[in-house]
């Protein structure tokens, strides 16, 4: 009479185990379904005219115009075969520490092949280093083009977020991690020198 | 029955427990943040590792500075400061890599590289021990945070179990004027 009975309480344990396992690769499957759907399947960005303060998180940010230009705004020369794409912006360090990260705020969606951002302080065109909390700075944002790159009438400019973690994954230190987008901004491209215009009238 | 529940009660006061002292274990970066030494502008604070003493303060509209032998002028819309300080080094060489302001506000200023042409910067000298060694810091912040200050010194950037001097600014010592250009004999 005992027999059986042991034999079919192993069987519930090991039933047991193997529905524990099925419902633990499904919920995997699943998350890792739905992320790749996510990843897919981006939502639609916001987006905002030029003018516009837009919060991303850790940078307020506010495009004013787009140009094109043949040098740096301090006068130094670009990469030989290349011209610069120039946008002037306003941007708000919103964290509560000084941070030079804000190239990552800034990415250009209809050009390939652009370099990093580099940033000029429009006061007095030196490079902007550490952009100083609750000082909102005129700057103008570099990006070097090849000239085989052909330019639309208008640029479309990603504002990205970030997110910031009270204690991150491996220190549990408190820190800013890139986020997604949060707006696109259509700039028209104003031939060089007259993008000066435009911020006066603003 | 009673030692069926008495299982139940023992396993939620341990789980309780366990709760608890997650909550109140203070975080990896806290158990490994730096090693703090508190003192004012007219004394000199020692930590284990270097000590600093506030030789003046300055804050100024407009920073004058000399790059290849030509004058320049920096505006800022808040406010340049610059301290002149004298380090010492009591067991080894070291560099002063963070140096920041934490305002009024609670907001923390890094020392600028705007005014990396200035003379006498501290963050590009090494501090021997047994030299005392003196030069300037230059920060830029909003009038609003200028109103209470802590100047914060470091060896790194950001000190990890190292010492960390902060020297609360006197507002009645810190002098103001126009304009402030730094020199090799200081401000």
């Amino acid at each position: 009479m005992k027999r059986p009975n042991v034999l079919n309480k192993a069987g519930k344990a090991a039933r047991a185990r193997v529905l524990a396992g099925i419902g633990g690769f499904l919920a995997a499957g699943l998350s890792l379904g739905l992320s790749i759907f996510e990843s897919r399947n981006p939502g639609e960005i916001a987006h905002a005219l030029p003018g516009t303060r837009i919060n991303a998180d850790r940078w307020g940010v506010t495009l004013h115009a787009a140009t094109v230009a043949t040098t740096m705004p301090n006068g130094s020369r670009l990469t030989p075969g290349k011209r610069a794409v120039v946008v002037n912006l306003t941007i708000e360090n919103l964290t509560s520490q000084s941070s030079n990260l804000y190239g990552e705020a800034l990415a250009l969606a209809n050009i390939t092949g652009a370099s990093r951002p580099q940033f000029f302080l429009d006061r007095d065109q030196e490079i902007l280093w550490d952009l100083q909390p609750a000082m909102p700075e005129e700057v103008s944002a570099v990006w070097e083009v090849p000239m085989t790159q052909a330019l639309l009438a208008s640029l479309d400019v990603t504002v990205i977020g970030a997110v910031f973690k009270r204690a991150d994954n491996l220190y549990a230190a408190p820190g800013w991690f890139t986020g997604s987008a949060v707006a696109q901004v259509d700039l028209p491209i104003a031939e060089n020198g007259t993008g000066a215009m435009t911020r006066d009238t603003r | 029955m009673i030692r069926f529940l008495a299982t139940i009660i023992g396993i939620l006061t341990a789980a309780a427990l366990l709760q608890v002292f997650q909550a109140t274990t203070p975080g990896y970066a806290q158990l490994t943040g730096p090693i703090l030494t508190s003192g004012a502008q007219k004394d000199t604070v020692s930590s284990q590792t270097f000590s600093v003493r506030i030789d003046k303060a300055v804050q100024a509209k407009t920073l004058v500075l000399k790059r290849f032998s030509r004058t320049i002028e920096r505006q800022t819309q808040g406010t340049w400061l610059v301290v002149s300080a004298e380090l010492w080094a009591f067991q080894e060489t070291m560099p002063l890599a963070g140096a920041s302001i934490r305002g009024a506000s609670g907001r923390l200023y890094v020392q600028t590289h705007r005014a990396d042409a200035a003379p006498q910067l501290l963050s590009l000298k090494k501090v021997q021990p047994g030299l005392p060694t003196t030069g300037i810091l230059v920060f830029e912040l909003p009038e609003e945070e200028a109103t209470d200050m802590t100047l914060i010194l470091s060896k790194q950037a950001s000190p990890r179990l190292e010492d960390e001097v902060h020297v609360h600014l006197d507002r009645g010592m810190i002098e103001s004027r126009d304009k402030v250009e730094p020199g090799n004999g200081g401000i």
